[in-house]
């Protein structure tokens, strides 16, 4: 959605010692251009497929306080999430997404269950116990990828000359922003996106008054 | 007495049962009420209103029989006093085990639930202690992130120390809850039930019972509770009922609901109404 985009800066610090061009992104709300958190950004070379995974480090997300954390995971195609139970109750974990539907039935605290995620796409993670828990994997089917942080800035690792589609994603936005870029080898480039962020409305996690909702 | 024997054994075996330990989820609710015709009685000027104070604990166990019906099976505790008539003051004591069948993966599979619970009542006044077991089977629906609704139908058979406490009903009771936002929920419910109401009534002067009603009344025993020359009664009747609850949410394992709630009470020859208005802190641990 390049009409989303605000402005793409690419800065020239000067010519770089890199083979590979230096991505920074930043990521901001349209509203009031507050710093957006937990966004993933990835670019997918365009002229030749992506390097394959080698060794993956598996990832893991684990539930604590009846919560998933991290909020939002990314992975390269074929790497293995390890779902441990920090928490004192059971819990039941489950993906409805077409690029990995799974279930973990009910285990216990202190238990590690693994899934290798092999398909390319957004997953949301739920608990079928506790329906408020909600977390996102985003397979990505290319190692250049960054998550932004608390101040909204992703750095990719360095880009091999060529083109690519950069794509920002985002739990909240409607939909993925993306570009295309060129890799310049001799620069350095930050790139700025501006996104229109969904109120953050979560299933209720409070109790209610007289009923047992668990 | 049989009854709660096969419940409290039905939990322990259910928890010998289980394959590992999991911690029971653990809540607890603090819980002021103010009660108007807190005397159930028919008759204007025996009416009378008091405040009611309860806390209560609750312990809970879960384990998957199959993949998707669990078991759960808890216990729970509350005292409740009412310093205006502290004949009301009470303890109670409860076993329950439920089957919970949720069909289906997510938010938005229906759930249903079995439920019996046998509880055990002890009172400052002690002619309304007793026994109860209940039944209930309900149906859980998520429409989506807001609304939510339960569908649920109960049993319940009370057996007291006197006999104006041996008692029995069923009933039919629809609730929807939407979520305003994700800390405020507006939840409003009705309810009917059909079966024996206590009613109590005042014979010691003007205003008392009119003896038509004479026919109508069941296991009439005098009750110290409320004073002197007071019955306390069932009657063969329904009771209707409807609430209205807002309940914020303070932080993620708590919060404030707060609960209108009306029953009028039908019986042959004579009606009544309750009004309850409460305000909880309920937290889960």
């Amino acid at each position: 959605m390049p009409a989303r985009i605000l402005a793409v800066a690419a800065l020239v610090f000067g010519l770089a010692a890199h083979a590979e061009e230096l991505v920074k992104v930043v990521v901001r709300t349209t509203l009031d251009g507050k710093p957006v958190a937990d966004a993933v950004v990835s670019a997918t070379p365009l002229d030749r497929p992506a390097p394959p995974p080698v060794n993956p480090a598996p990832a893991q997300i684990e539930q604590k306080d009846q919560e998933f954390r991290p909020y939002v995971t990314a992975i390269q195609v074929g790497t293995t999430v390890n779902f441990p139970n920090h928490d004192t109750v059971q819990h039941h974990v489950y993906s409805l997404s077409k690029p990995k539907r799974f279930e973990i039935p009910l285990y216990q605290s202190g238990a590690s269950q693994a899934v290798v995620f092999d398909n390319p796409g957004v997953v949301t993670i739920g608990c079928n116990i506790h329906d408020w828990m909600v977390a996102y994997i985003v397979v990505l089917p290319t190692p250049y990828y960054a998550m932004t942080d608390a101040t909204g800035a992703a750095a990719l690792p360095p880009l091999p000359a060529g083109r690519y589609r950069l794509e920002v994603w985002h739990p909240r936005a409607p939909s993925p922003l993306g570009q295309e870029i060129t890799s310049d080898p001799t620069k350095q480039a930050v790139l700025e996106f501006s996104v229109a962020l969904k109120p953050d409305k979560r299933i209720r996690r409070a109790p209610s008054g007289r009923t047992n909702d668990y | 007495m049989k009854l709660l024997r096969s419940l409290s054994v039905a939990v322990a075996v259910a928890g010998a049962c289980r394959s590992g330990v999991a911690d029971p989820v653990v809540s607890s609710a603090a819980t002021v009420t103010w009660e108007d015709n807190i005397t159930r009685t028919p008759f204007a000027g025996a009416k009378d209103d008091a405040f009611t104070y309860a806390l209560g604990g609750d312990a809970e166990w879960h384990d998957q029989l199959t993949r998707d019906v669990a078991v759960q099976y808890g216990a729970g505790l509350e005292l409740e006093t009412c310093p205006r008539y502290d004949g009301l003051d009470r303890a109670d004591a409860s076993l329950r085990l439920a089957l919970r069948r949720k069909v289906g993966l997510g938010p938005y599979a229906p759930a249903f639930r079995a439920e019996v619970c046998y509880a055990g009542s002890t009172y400052r006044d002690s002619q309304h202690d007793g026994t109860r077991f209940t039944a209930n089977l309900s149906w859980t629906q998520r429409w989506n992130d807001s609304w939510q609704t339960v569908v649920a139908a109960n049993y319940l058979q009370n057996d007291g120390r006197a006999a104006s406490y041996d008692y029995h009903d069923r009933g039919l009771s629809a609730e929807a809850r939407y979520d305003l936002t994700e800390r405020w929920q507006l939840s409003a419910g009705v309810r009917r039930q059909f079966g024996e109401e206590v009613v109590y009534a005042w014979l010691g002067g003007a205003g008392a019972a009119y003896p038509y009603a004479y026919a109508t009344w069941k296991n009439a025993v005098e009750i110290p509770t409320f004073g002197r020359h007071w019955y306390g009664y069932t009657i063969d009747a329904h009771a209707d009922s409807f609430w209205v609850e807002l309940s914020p949410a303070l932080g993620g394992d708590s919060s404030l609901p707060l609960r209108f709630e009306q029953t009028a009470v039908v019986g042959r020859g004579e009606g009544f109404h309750t009004r309850l208005l409460s305000l909880s802190f309920v937290k889960r641990f």
